[in-house]
């Protein structure tokens, strides 16, 4: 899967984090998946791309630009990005991720540290963010996950065509 | 270009990515103020352009309704004819007049039940000074500690080795006695009871002066009450008498320090400094809707936020130039609240937030509400 990119996310960053707030306002804002994440996972679609590089400069630019929008610590969103990368690269190498259901559980998954550590984010700036509704996010994040990111199918008919 | 093999060039990044994984999950786990305060430099510059942009976003999206403003709006109207709390305190802690005696009014700063203190926002320059006594209404409170410029220490009398003289006065008879504070949750132990007759239970403890009071308070007899005497645990064979302390619900936020030779003033001065600012950001981009930011406000250790003259949320955080604040409707505030007569809730001043700040609503705060952000005046720093 090629990357895309940089001059297209970084405005996608910037659009996302400015539009976050209004997003989160709004009826169903609370039921969101982090756009962050996301974004992240747009950025670096290759859950076995070389550590460094592209994977660490998303992850500190997302984290400072959530960080602009929110009471949560940019070290929340540091950490809570990096490992959802971590996480996705270790279920990838061990889940077939042809069926919706792994890829489900690997974004799930990926979400997580970043939905824990935004609750105990929400618990040091005087409590009040449901649980519920924060790892209902982490759900919604591998729902978008799993849709949108699976894997190009094998095709037998490729497979035995003959060079031209 | 790579100076090591490209297996040891792979495994040195993957243990410094993995380092500064875990070091930032225990920063997020485990704040580190210095950290914090490191990261929100850093991130000023892009926070003062992207913070204001998302809450203009967030401001021509989900604009407040009308209505519940207006009817906020009325119970604000309502409220303002409730009784503010200092007054409230003022007349419930005013002490009985005693001749040659003057009753100086001072705000408490803090509340430390564990060392049985309280840390008084005015020192030596309001004519405190040690030995005096710290009274609310006809309660005995203590004794000052220690009076440095611009603060004091009251030790209170159920405060842990605290010794105080007192009368236990039975219907018949009245017993001289000493009570020893053991620590502040725990009932002071009667450290020595007067021989002359047996205690009972019930029997009203008042406090007793001693020979280094001033005259007119050695006069006065025995105006002030400590509490009731209670049989405690058996110790030894022997009955064990106790008086359980108690801190007045008004003495959280001033008392009454005796005095012979005073200034001008009575009162201390309030105890808060203000600044203005305006909503900046009226939602969190992650948390939700119980959170905004505000600012620029110059004022160090911010605590609350007023709107209208009314608490709507307590400052949690300041990072980038904003103040991050808990949005707090007056159902939400719980035990850290008073209520008067009237329904006027007021900031009890626990955990850090002033006293006596009248609680109101937030449902009518937008982006560019104009705010003031408040925060206890600093007191000096304890001298060596």
């Amino acid at each position: 899967m090629k990357p895309p990119r940089w001059f297209l996310v970084w405005p996608a960053a910037l659009l996302l984090t400015v539009a976050a707030p209004a997003l989160r306002a709004g009826q169903a804002g609370s039921w969101l998946p982090d756009p962050w994440l996301l974004l992240l996972l747009c950025a670096v679609p290759d859950p076995h791309e070389a550590v460094g590089g592209r994977p660490v400069f998303s992850v500190v630019l997302l984290g400072a630009l959530r960080s602009c929008v929110t009471v949560a610590s940019p070290f929340s969103a540091w950490a809570g990005l990096g490992l959802a990368l971590a996480v996705r690269r270790e279920l990838h190498r061990r889940l077939v991720e042809l069926r919706f259901w792994a890829r489900l559980a690997t974004g799930t998954a990926a979400a997580l540290p970043l939905a824990l550590l935004d609750l105990r984010s929400a618990d040091l700036a005087g409590g009040g963010a449901g649980a519920a509704a924060v790892l209902l996010r982490a759900a919604a994040a591998g729902c978008v996950w799993a849709a949108a990111f699976h894997p190009p199918r094998w095709s037998p008919a490729e497979e035995v065509e003959p060079a031209a | 270009m790579h100076f090591l093999l490209p297996d040891a060039e792979r495994s040195r990044r993957v243990l410094a990515c993995g380092a500064a994984l875990v070091g930032s999950a225990l920063l997020a786990l485990w704040p580190l103020p210095a950290a914090e305060r490191a990261a929100g430099a850093l991130l000023m510059p892009v926070a003062a352009v992207v913070t204001p942009a998302a809450g203009w976003i967030a401001d021509r999206v989900g604009a407040g309704p009308l209505e519940a403003a207006a009817a906020a709006a009325s119970g604000a109207e309502e409220l303002a004819a409730a009784p503010a709390l200092a007054s409230w305190e003022r007349a419930a802690g005013r002490p009985p007049a005693l001749r040659g005696v003057a009753w100086l009014e001072v705000p408490v700063a803090e509340v430390r039940l564990a060392e049985g203190w309280l840390l008084l926002s005015a020192g030596r320059e309001h004519g405190l000074a040690e030995g005096q006594p710290v009274v609310f209404g006809d309660q005995w409170l203590g004794r000052i500690l220690a009076a440095p410029q611009g603060r004091a220490v009251a030790e209170l009398w159920s405060a842990p080795g605290a010794r105080t003289g007192v009368w236990l006065a039975g219907e018949r008879q009245e017993l001289r006695a000493v009570l020893l504070g053991v620590r502040f949750a725990a009932p002071a132990v009667a450290a020595w009871v007067e021989a002359a007759g047996e205690p009972s239970p019930g029997m009203e403890v008042r406090w007793r002066p001693s020979e280094a009071d001033p005259a007119s308070l050695r006069a006065a007899g025995a105006p002030f009450r400590v509490g009731r005497l209670e049989p405690g645990p058996r110790r030894a064979g022997a009955a064990v008498w106790t008086v359980a302390g108690e801190l007045p619900l008004g003495a959280e936020g001033r008392v009454f320090v005796g005095a012979e030779a005073v200034g001008p003033s009575l009162v201390a001065p309030p105890a808060l400094v203000r600044a203005a600012a305006r909503v900046i950001l009226p939602v969190d981009g992650v948390l939700g809707a119980g959170w905004m930011a505000s600012g620029p406000a110059e004022i160090s250790a911010p605590a609350a936020v007023s709107c209208g003259g009314r608490v709507v949320g307590e400052v949690v955080g300041t990072r980038g130039g904003f103040q991050w604040v808990r949005r707090r409707e007056p159902a939400a505030w719980g035990a850290r609240a008073l209520e008067l007569s009237g329904g006027a809730l007021y900031t009890r001043g626990l955990d850090g937030l002033p006293r006596g700040l009248r609680i109101g609503s937030t449902e009518t705060l937008r982006r560019g509400s104009a705010l003031e952000v408040v925060a206890a005046r600093p007191l000096p720093p304890e001298e060596p």
